[in-house]
């Protein structure tokens, strides 16, 4: 399969504060959709979402590694929809570092310091971007 | 792919960003003063980059805490208040020491609180934690912490938030971790300054008391008296029965005749320059007034130029007030200037004119000052060579060298180390209050036969520590502990059971500082390591100058 | 069947999303111009627009499941909702008051609650004219509010 590349501008999208919906499906045909705060960009290829409270989410991707993002893009007034391919889950390294530190502060400050943790970075792989 | 014209324009802001980190870097460098370098910061993220508002927080002593030190942009800067490691952005990136950007701070909270309700309803309230009181606004929409560190060591962070911006850009972030990389150790060298200075002005009014003291006895002591407790300094105490000694304490002798002679002291580390130069003084007829003694390498020019000759009152940027120099507090002195070859060009011509005219101008000063001061200079350089290659000036070296005394190496008169084993081992069994009585025939050997790299300083160290150490009434060898040279041939080879790494370095360093004397930049030279290294390692290890018994 | 207090619920959201999914088991996101519940409560109308509407009557033809949340932007109350695909038409007049309803409640609710960081003209334009009307029926109800207890389902309630 070609490799997909993030465009440049959809750093900013996705540091936009504008929440995103997420879809899966499971292994049965079952979609789930779903709304989450933040991605984090990780490379060209790849985006990261945090894991804090397991979820159908969670459990679908791991059953059927299909999944789509769809992010608001205000200021092209723009969506952007993502085919991702869920590759795997990280509890350590420079990914889960970086996400951990910002829920953890946040988490600090709220009083929710180890109810509001990061339990894992999923790592997706992009496969299609489409700008509608 | 960016037009022309955004393309002029990005290179025009780029320009326009190295120029103000430029002059942000000049600006800190050329202060020691905490507020100002502060000031600096904030005046750069606040007003120029316009970061919104922006904190200083610098780690308290306990090292669990940072305080709020400086702020802008706040009707009322939080100054004092406290943030624990681990909370808020600001202890997260100190915990971590890793900067952190976080932005939709307003959209966060809301999600936060909604799953903090969540479990409110749930009946687990008790799972919470208390909301913290931090310093920052509390409708900050993005905010950026960066640590300050020197070499991983925390000393701070810096902080900036915005109530306007979403969130800071990258580009943001590498302004402000520069500005802040930069802050790090102007704050750190300021801190360090700090306390030196007061320790500084402690021996300078200890110094002022003692001569004003000595003087007001009436005629100076007797040569050779103690006054008061002091040490004699006499020709006694320059220890050795070799020919080379005997020649050295002869030199001295017919020197001492002629208190205005300009003397230049020469030997390796350790041969005891300093003692020679104290001799001198207090033989002499000089021995009433001060005798004061400066290291050319331990202060930067501008500083060594105005503790030499002092400074008037706004002479630089921390000048408050009239200083004197070591020059006119030891009028009728001596004015010992050990590690003269460090000194800097534009100070040795200041200095050669001083020798030649004994009068100077203080820093800032129009007019003249005249005072009555010998000079005693010593150095471990070879002078020559360094006027040969235009390091030092040669009129001044001839001026200096009128009497030049040399000191020799130690494993040139390896004769004497008994008799300075001797010596030490009763300085310190009585010091320490030990009862050793004599040094083994295979101890006294090994100490024959070492080098003594380090001269009699090294020697000192040695048998202080054989003393301390030792188990029974005789001083083996395997009390003494005599370094294995290393080479460049004999790389230091680790054991197979592992060595404790920081007991090593630690063990290293106070080391170099005894063999040193606690000259900094000697000591920096012997384990070569840049000055600031060594002073980060003797905070980090706690170490401290022993005071004079 | 949707619960009444759902129906109110989603009379009140401010966003909604469908989610269908094709052959190969890989889902599709369906950003809603305006929602509603019918009057006797058995089955809700989506309305799609063009940008979204690719493949949709197709792929629920041949898979009928679809999931749609809905959230009131504030205080990120959300459900979810999954059901089976009753059928489609093409979006009237009738939907238009719905249409615009739906995106008034959004522009509302950004505007409130993110103090007015965007434009009403964008925030209007986030929500676009529907091509299309899609009815579903609702067979569970999960609770999606961000918290510990997200994808508890509400209905049927979980025993």
């Amino acid at each position: 399969m070609a490799v997909v590349t993030l465009p440049p501008e959809i750093r900013s999208v996705l540091d936009n504060g504008v929440p995103l919906i997420l879809a899966t499906c499971s292994a049965d045909g079952v979609p789930n959709t779903t709304i989450i705060s933040q991605a984090y960009y990780v490379d060209p290829e790849h985006v990261a979402l945090s894991f804090q409270f397991f979820s159908k989410t969670i459990r679908n991707v791991r059953e059927n590694p299909h999944a789509s993002l769809c992010l608001n893009d205000m200021e092209r007034k723009a969506y952007w929809l993502l085919d991702l391919e869920y590759e795997r889950s990280e509890t350590e390294g420079p990914i889960f570092d970086e996400m951990d530190m910002q829920i953890e502060a946040i988490a600090s400050i709220t009083g929710m310091s180890g109810i509001f943790k990061l339990r894992a970075a999923d790592i997706y792989r992009v496969r299609r971007v489409r700008m509608v | 792919m960016q037009d022309g014209s955004q393309l002029a324009e990005e290179l025009r802001r780029i320009t326009e960003e190295v120029c103000i980190l430029r002059s942000v870097s000049t600006r800190l460098n050329a202060t020691l003063n905490l507020e100002r370098i502060y000031d600096i910061v904030l005046h750069t993220m606040h007003d120029v980059f316009g970061f919104g508002h922006a904190l200083i927080l610098l780690l308290d002593d306990a090292g669990t805490a940072l305080r709020v030190v400086a702020g802008r942009g706040y009707p009322d800067a939080p100054i004092g208040a406290r943030v624990d490691l681990g909370v808020g952005v600001i202890g997260t990136v100190a915990r971590k020491k890793k900067m952190m950007r976080v932005g939709n701070l307003s959209q966060q909270r809301a999600y936060v609180d909604a799953i903090r309700k969540q479990v409110q309803e749930s009946g687990a309230a008790g799972r919470l934690g208390p909301i913290p009181e931090l310093p920052g606004l509390p409708d900050a929409e993005s905010q950026m912490a960066i640590p300050l560190l020197i070499e991983d060591h925390l000393v701070g962070v810096f902080f900036v938030e915005s109530v306007e911006r979403p969130v800071f850009s990258e580009r943001d972030e590498t302004l402000i971790a520069i500005v802040a990389n930069l802050s790090a150790s102007a704050i750190r060298n300021a801190q360090l300054y700090r306390r030196e200075e007061l320790r500084r002005e402690a021996l300078e009014g200890a110094v002022a008391e003692r001569t004003r003291e000595l003087r007001s006895h009436g005629a100076p002591p007797a040569a050779g008296e103690a006054c008061g407790g002091a040490p004699a300094f006499d020709f006694e105490e320059i220890v050795g029965a070799s020919r080379a000694m005997d020649d050295v304490r002869a030199l001295l002798r017919k020197i001492v005749r002629s208190p205005a002679t300009t003397i230049l002291i020469t030997g390796e580390n350790g041969t005891g320059k300093d003692l020679v130069a104290k001799v001198l003084h207090y033989q002499s007829a000089r021995a009433g007034a001060a005798f004061m003694n400066i290291t050319c390498s331990a202060l930067a020019e501008s500083l060594l130029e105005s503790e030499l000759f002092g400074h008037e009152r706004g002479a630089f940027t921390d000048a408050h007030k009239q200083k004197k120099g070591l020059l006119e507090l030891a009028d009728g002195g001596t004015v010992f200037l050990d590690e003269i070859g460090e000194m800097g060009p534009s100070l040795q011509a200041k200095l050669l004119r001083f020798l030649e005219d004994k009068s100077f101008k203080r820093v800032g000063g129009s007019e003249d000052v005249r005072v009555d001061v010998r000079i005693i200079a010593a150095t471990n350089r070879d002078l020559q060579r360094m006027v040969r290659e235009g390091r030092f000036r040669e009129d001044l070296y001839y001026r200096l060298r009128v009497v030049p005394v040399e000191l020799p190496p130690l494993r040139n008169r390896r004769g004497d180390v008994p008799l300075l084993v001797d010596l030490f081992l009763r300085k310190f069994t009585r010091e320490l209050g030990r009862e050793i009585d004599e040094v083994s025939r295979e101890a006294l050997a090994a100490l024959e036969a070492y080098d003594w790299p380090g001269n009699v300083r090294e020697l000192r160290n040695t048998v202080e520590r054989a003393v301390l150490l030792a188990e029974g009434r005789t001083l083996g060898l395997d009390d003494l502990r005599l370094p294995c040279p290393v080479t460049g041939d004999e790389p230091l080879r680790l054991s197979p059971t592992g060595i404790g790494f920081e007991e090593l370095e630690r063990s290293l360093v106070r080391q170099a500082l005894e063999m040193a004397d606690w000259n900094k930049a000697h000591a920096a030279r012997l384990l070569g390591m840049p000055r600031d290294w060594l002073r980060y390692r003797i905070e980090k290890f706690g170490l401290r100058e022993p005071e004079e018994a | 069947m949707v619960p009444r207090d759902i129906a109110n619920f989603l009379a009140r959201a401010s966003v909604a999303v469908v989610s269908t999914r094709d052959d190969d088991l890989v889902p599709h996101l369906h950003f809603l111009s305006g929602w509603s519940v019918a009057e006797d409560l058995g089955s809700v109308v989506c309305l799609v627009p063009p940008s979204f509407d690719d493949g949709v009557t197709e792929r629920l033809a041949r898979h009928a499941d679809l999931a749609m949340v809905a959230e009131v932007i504030g205080p990120h109350e959300t459900y979810q909702l999954k059901g089976r695909y009753i059928d489609h038409r093409p979006a009237g007049e009738a939907d238009r008051q719905v249409f615009e309803e739906c995106r008034q409640r959004f522009v509302d609710a950004v505007q409130r609650h993110l103090r007015g960081r965007f434009g009403e003209d964008a925030l209007r334009a986030r929500f676009r004219e529907p091509a299309l009307a899609v009815r579903f029926a609702v067979d569970e109800v999960f609770l999606q509010t961000p918290g510990p207890a997200a994808g508890r389902r509400v209905y049927p309630a979980e025993r």
